[in-house]
């Protein structure tokens, strides 16, 4: 059986909100499933990103978060062949902005992302009162259901707790929200809509870790990545995710929801 | 003055009369309605030492503390949990005497780190203690960075104080430059490995750095006994004592080395202190040990992934089949609001553990035991919705020793239960 190889970009730059917790989950459900994987990462300097089937690229500190926002820029044509192969791509918090087309920080510095994501962030003005904090909870899109084939039986939901101050906006309609923020605040402080989906491509501000509590959503992204390589979609076995289940269960609960 | 008179009167009777056992209340009616008097208060404290960082500054500041009262010195120190501008505030209202002096020779002060560059536009420290900075509660302050930045700010705007600091922590080496006058402690190769679990990704500065104290090695004999070697001046010197923690036996030094700058003349001094510090027991919640019916219960307050990377460490040579280790996270305002973080502790070290049990509670129990769950193989995770039924469970088993590790309000609240068991009342 081939692998299924992952690529953690910028590992050690970009680690600091408990992140690693989404690649665990991610090596934990292929390891339940016996599907072989290889695990390797692309730091700030390497000559190329290594080809993968799942990228990742987790949230940073600002200062860090520039230095990736420059290296990253010089892989621009990589990103966007793998992204056109619809390859998958797991982005949060400052790793989904960095995907954007700019970022304008709190001292007005203009940041250019990649522009696969026609979004743009801006750093909170006058309107906003304070950073984006808290626990989340997001009402899964539909649209969004169908593209990944999010197996729904687990939760209509995706819970995670958020820290940013960026507010991001889509600008082009081809885009799709993750979904309808229930709790929280999501891509800005107007909305209510968190998260985005391009392709193979699931950005969002959710850590928590993100994908540990939400099982379903690293289901979709194996199947994804599985599904691209013409292997088999795996199931499901909801008697082998009880702590999963319970943490994501307890979000919900406390904000009596289902 | 004389508000301050009145103020100190009010208070008085407020707390005689048990009105209000509040200790932000005195310094909340300062910084509020009287900010004239801020100043006024904070100039009565002398010889200040401060007490920064993420992780330690409770245990070093009482070990100072500890050491100094028992060499005839009389001190001032802020509370634990009192650690901001207006705790310290209503700290030194509290106790005034009735001509308003603070009556003490030095001052002992825990900082958050936010806290340390406000303080120091009122008052200069003279030594300056910083233990180490951690990844912590990224929820309040956003980013290590910025820590880092208050830290530098406080040193920076003390008028160029001693300064205390880890060499072997490549991000404090950056405050070299901060004053002219470091003493700077550093680890073996050995030891280093168990302590900065924390990576960097910047280079650290080019400094020829000779560090006043190096310690050879930390040796967990057992659970009552650790044996630190270090180095000072030249000068072997030895440490026993019963704290547990390998992190907690750099702080004891960090102690030592604040007392013997402040008044150590020669080493005849320095190992009295060393002797001293030999007897300190350790500060509520941080390696405290409380014995109820066959059970020891050790606390251990962990608060970040490098607090219960180095804890869990400390654990592994120790941890024995019969005792139990039981995790309690809450996600209170004071723990951290968020529960990401127990994604970057490495759990992997309790397989070694020789112990079968891993007990798990507290508000986000289901996300602890989840996080377990992924690492830990062929051991039993037990989960509890509350401290009676663990309570019944332990004493049920016989555990000889169990092994607390809690967030900081979960450490409050399962200490008082724990005493409550013992029939004490604990209000902390």
């Amino acid at each position: 059986m081939k692998k299924i190889r992952i690529n953690h970009l910028y590992s050690q730059s970009m680690n600091i909100y408990g992140d690693i917790g989404n690649i665990k989950a991610l090596l934990h459900i292929l390891d339940l499933h016996n599907i072989p994987f290889e695990i390797f990462s692309t730091e700030i300097g390497d000559n190329k990103v290594k080809e993968a089937d799942i990228y990742f690229l987790g949230g940073g500190q600002d200062k860090d978060q520039y230095s990736v926002f420059k290296d990253l820029l010089r892989h621009k044509s990589f990103i966007s062949d793998e992204v056109k192969k619809d390859k998958v791509f797991l982005l949060i918090c400052g790793g989904y902005q960095l995907f954007g087309k700019f970022f304008l920080d709190a001292e007005g510095n203009f940041i250019e992302g990649l522009g696969i994501l026609d979004i743009e962030t801006k750093a909170p003005d006058n309107k906003v009162t304070s950073r984006c904090i808290g626990n989340i909870v997001v009402k899964l899109n539909p649209d969004f259901i169908q593209r990944f084939d999010i197996d729904t039986s687990f939760s209509d939901y995706i819970v995670g707790f958020e820290n940013h101050g960026g507010q991001t906006f889509f600008k082009n309609d081809s885009l799709i929200f993750l979904g309808d923020v229930i709790q929280g605040f999501g891509n800005n402080s107007f909305e209510k809509k968190e998260g985005c989906n391009y392709k193979g491509i699931i950005g969002t501000y959710m850590h928590g870790s993100f994908l540990p509590k939400n099982p379903h959503i690293t289901y979709g992204i194996i199947n994804r990545a599985l599904h691209n390589q013409n292997i088999n979609a795996i199931k499901m076995d909801k008697t082998k995710l009880i702590y999963e289940s319970k943490a994501h269960k307890y979000i919900l609960n406390k904000y009596q929801i289902v | 003055m004389f508000f301050l008179y009145v103020i100190r009167s009010v208070v008085f009777i407020l707390r005689k009369f048990k009105i209000t056992s509040s200790t932000a209340f005195p310094g909340l009616l300062v910084e509020k309605y009287f900010p004239h008097l801020v100043p006024v208060l904070l100039n009565k404290l002398k010889d200040v030492i401060v007490i920064t960082g993420t992780n330690g500054k409770t245990t070093v500041a009482s070990a100072i503390h500890y050491i100094l009262e028992n060499s005839g010195k009389k001190c001032f120190i802020n509370a634990s949990g009192s650690n901001m501008l207006r705790g310290i505030l209503s700290h030194i209202i509290i106790n005034l005497d009735n001509k308003l002096n603070l009556e003490h020779d030095y001052s002992i002060l825990e900082l958050e780190e936010a806290t340390f560059p406000k303080l120091v536009k009122y008052i200069k420290p003279k030594l300056v203690i910083v233990t180490n900075i951690f990844r912590d509660q990224l929820d309040a302050y956003g980013e290590i960075d910025k820590t880092f930045a208050y830290i530098k700010d406080g040193i920076e705007n003390s008028n160029n104080p001693t300064v205390i600091l880890n060499a072997s922590d490549q991000r404090l080496v950056h405050l070299y430059k901060c004053s002219n006058r470091v003493i700077s402690v550093s680890v073996s190769e050995e030891v280093k490995k168990y302590l900065f679990l924390e990576r960097y990704y910047e280079k650290p500065q080019e400094l020829d750095i000779h560090p006043d104290v190096f310690i050879h090695n930390i040796e967990q004999k057992d659970i009552d006994h650790t044996l630190i070697t270090f180095e000072y001046k030249n000068e072997k010197y030895d440490l026993e004592t019963s704290i547990l923690g390998l992190h907690n036996a750099i702080n004891l030094i960090f102690a030592w080395l604040a007392v013997v700058h402040l008044l150590g003349f020669n080493d005849t001094d320095n190992k009295r202190f060393l002797d001293i510090l030999g007897d300190f027991k350790p500060a509520f919640g941080r390696g405290e040990k409380i014995n109820i019916s066959n059970t020891e219960f050790i606390l251990m307050l962990v608060k970040n992934p490098a607090g219960m990377n180095m804890n869990l460490y400390s654990l592994s040579d120790i941890i024995s089949a019969n005792d139990a280790i039981l995790f309690i996270l809450n996600d209170n305002i004071a723990d951290g609001r968020d529960v990401s973080w127990i994604w970057d502790c490495d759990f992997n070290i309790v397989n070694r553990f020789q112990n079968n049990v891993i007990l798990v509670s507290g508000i986000r129990k289901d996300d602890i035991a989840l996080r377990i769950s992924y690492e830990v193989k062929d051991k039993e995770i037990k989960v509890f919705d509350d401290y009676e039924k663990i309570f019944d469970h332990i004493m049920q088993k016989e555990y000889k020793r169990v092994f607390v590790l809690p967030t900081y309000t979960a450490m409050l609240s399962v200490r008082k239960f724990l005493y409550s068991k013992l029939g004490i009342k604990q209000n902390l």
